[in-house]
């Protein structure tokens, strides 16, 4: 009974949960703490819970209000809100619920000298519930809604510590995501007047028969709004500046957004240009996008001083990888060549090796600057002297992000150079030329932190919850890496399936 | 002949991408977003309309010619929300001028 | 195979380490970097320093991009009517084509 409502519970207990830590938080410490592991475990169970049914073929469609989502009105057409469940929205929804727990579980000991309290908690639980409400959701209109609470819910965590230049990243990215999400809003209503309907898998069955300049070109302002949430190369530049100075953990739960955004701007583009020649065309715009992408982040991120922002460039690399591996998907996907279907698989796998990998990587910074009490992570060297297992995790993130082979990074990126060497040899080409310039990166900064004469100062020893979240996060790099044919056939063969298949979509909700 | 209510809304949209493209001031930019705001809620509402309708109440109604509901919830969710992210914007510029001094745009700190 | 492989990875990782020598001084000489044989200066020379041959071949590019990444909030709000233009334009011309 319970079980049956888990997509609408997933999105319900943290919102709840958020705004009751306020009531909670004046018992205690200890009982707040408890509270918000408590609604993000919960949450994070239930969408275990729907991973595992949708990976092995049953997809969950829900009707909030009704028992099936296909009543419909006198009129004709679906009335009721739909939460789409598949194999694709599940997994992004995983990727993002166990970025906030972990983000979690790893700021209870970071935030003990910074009175942050209940309001930190607040954001993060409405964000995690923004961030599943993002994936699951099947209708524009709260595309729209969850979209602005991610934006809402980030603005406030990146301005949270209240750092000087916290404010003008912020702000910046307030007006970049505030304008998007109103071009998209412009988009849906441009869809709204032409069929009267909000729901995504009816206007796309729609759009199938008749389509006209109009549908595109709502399409086409909607995914404009995506691309920007993303953070894809003409609008990149917000990321550098609030992965700068945001706060490890933080960052860590904004590349989660950035990977939702991606999902849902690939099931609008894969639902609606299904059949036509457009689909080549966008597909090819957006793998361009995602090539120049890479080759700005790495050559930008060669040249920065500041640790953060350069692993902020370095994450605009990544989500180009993502990028051009899905864009050539879906260029690809009309003509039916076997090299588009593993374009998608590898580009669902890089997904998921991006949100582990920059996780990692921005987790042991915040780690490296809690255990050295320094602002400047950069003024720091030597330490792997005196705290070898930050050195051994980082180097764990520096070979799985730059591709190395027994790790995660190795498995998706060689399915990423292979689809796409098929499609055009020069995007390939530039993808291997920027794994290898990440690697001469972080080479780089790995030398400067950790190698060289011992650290002089005082070292705190690190605490249980950082090093276990750490932990986690580097066995599920290791895992991926060593097991990834059983990987793929389990969990991302059927993802892609499901994004591909825009049949099994509309027919679940119709 | 296009209804004159759409190219009100593109005129507002492009006057509120002007402030914000070119208009250095912080608070200027806060009112383009408005301005851009304000002209989307315009189109939400106006694609409800039908001819010789009247307002959507059922209560004491003299015909059953009623124009779209759905847009116009549509359209207050939309103003809730914007609401929300000018109030968030405004107490970031109070923050901004109080540790930098000053509102314009040139004076940024992050770069490159 | 891959416990065989891992064992054998130790085995050999072991017969290595255990050629080494244990006469390792933490201070002094021996735990200040290796500069090749010159006197090593105290500052002045840093990590950001490694790639100068790079980023002096690529100057007029890396010109372009600092003007690119402005830091000015109007700029950025450009690239994105930009992009959503250039979207427009690549759905036009693909129902022509």
């Amino acid at each position: 009974m319970i079980l049956e409502n888990a997509p609408a519970l997933a999105i319900g207990i943290p919102l709840f949960a958020a705004f009751a830590v306020f009531f909670i938080g004046k018992i205690g410490k200890r009982a707040m703490k408890a509270w918000v592991v408590a609604g993000l475990l919960a949450a994070e169970i239930f969408v275990i819970w729907l991973t595992m049914d949708a990976v092995s073929g049953i997809s969950h469609f829900y009707a909030v209000g009704a028992r099936f989502p296909s009543i419909i009105s006198p009129g004709g057409f679906p009335i009721r809100i739909v939460l789409a469940a598949d194999a694709a929205s599940t997994l992004v929804a995983l990727v993002a619920m166990s970025a906030c727990l972990l983000a979690a579980l790893f700021s209870f000991s970071f935030l003990k000298e910074k009175n942050a309290g209940e309001k930190f908690y607040s954001l993060l639980l409405l964000l995690s519930a923004g961030l599943v409400g993002l994936s699951f959701t099947g209708d524009f209109f709260t595309m729209f809604v969850f979209l602005e609470v991610v934006s809402i819910s980030s603005a406030g965590l990146i301005a949270f510590f209240r750092e000087e230049e916290s404010f003008e990243a912020t702000f910046k990215y307030l007006v970049l995501s505030s304008i998007g999400a109103l071009l998209l809003l412009f988009g849906v209503g441009m869809f709204y007047g032409k069929y009267g309907l909000l729901n995504i898998g009816a206007i796309a069955a729609l759009v199938a028969v008749e389509a006209s300049f109009i549908d595109f070109a709502a399409v086409a302002l909607i995914a404009s709004a995506l691309l920007l949430k993303c953070g894809s190369f003409p609008v990149h530049m917000w990321k550098p500046d609030v992965y700068q100075k945001a706060s490890g953990i933080v960052s860590a739960v904004l590349v989660a957004s950035g990977l939702v955004g991606i999902y849902v701007l690939f099931r609008i583009l894969f639902l609606m240009l299904a059949n036509t020649p457009l689909s080549a065309m966008i597909g090819w715009v957006i793998a361009i996008f995602g090539t120049i992408s890479i080759f700005i982040g790495v050559t930008m991120a060669l040249k920065q001083n500041s640790l953060k922002r350069l692993v902020g460039y370095a994450a605009v690399a990544e989500t180009g990888f993502v990028l051009l591996a899905l864009g050539t998907g879906l260029a690809a996907i009309t003509t039916r060549d076997i090299f588009s279907f593993k374009a998608v698989v590898g580009g669902m796998f890089q997904l998921v090796n991006d949100a582990l990998n920059i996780g990692l990587l921005f987790l042991v910074i915040a780690a490296v600057a809690f255990v050295t009490k320094k602002k400047k992570v950069g003024e720091v060297n030597g330490l792997a002297h005196k705290s070898p297992v930050l050195a051994v995790l980082f180097l764990i993130g520096l070979l799985a992000i730059s591709g190395m082979p027994p790790l995660n990074g190795f498995a998706s990126k060689i399915i990423i150079y292979e689809s796409v060497y098929m499609a055009s040899p020069v995007f390939s080409i530039v993808g291997i030329l920027g794994s290898i310039m990440l690697l001469a990166i972080f080479v780089k900064v790995f030398v400067a932190i950790f190698l060289g004469p011992p650290y002089k100062g005082k070292i705190e020893p690190l605490p249980k919850s950082m090093l276990l979240v750490m932990g986690i996060i580097a066995f599920f790099i290791l895992f991926l890496g060593l097991f990834p044919k059983q990987a793929i056939e389990f969990v991302f063969l059927p993802a892609a399936n499901a994004l591909v298949n825009s049949q099994a979509y509309i027919g679940g909700i119709l | 002949m296009i209804d004159l209510i759409f190219l009100a809304v593109i005129a507002l949209i492009v006057i509120g991408l002007y402030a914000v493209m070119f208009k250095r001031n912080l608070i200027k930019i806060v009112v383009g977003i408005n301005i851009i705001g304000s002209a989307v809620n315009l189109f939400l509402v106006s694609l409800g309309y039908r001819s010789e309708s009247i307002a959507p109440i059922f209560t004491g109604t003299e015909s059953l010619n009623m124009a779209l509901a759905t847009p116009q919830a549509l359209t207050l969710t939309s103003i809730v929300i914007n609401l929300a992210v000018t109030a968030l914007m405004l107490s970031l510029v109070i923050m901004i001028y109080r540790h930098y001094g000053s509102l314009d745009t040139l004076k940024r700190r992050l770069k490159e | 195979m891959l416990v065989a492989g891992c064992a054998i990875t130790i085995v050999i990782v072991y017969i290595i380490r255990s050629k080494g020598s244990n006469k390792h001084k933490n201070s002094g000489e021996q735990a200040m970097s290796f500069f090749s044989g010159n006197r090593h200066p105290d500052e002045g020379i840093e990590s950001e320093n490694l790639y100068w041959g790079f980023f002096k071949s690529l100057e007029g590019y890396y010109e372009f991009m600092k003007k690119m990444h402005s830091g000015i909030v109007n700029d950025y709000v450009f690239w994105l009517v930009l992009l959503a233009v250039v979207m427009l334009a690549a759905m036009a011309l693909g129902g022509i084509l």
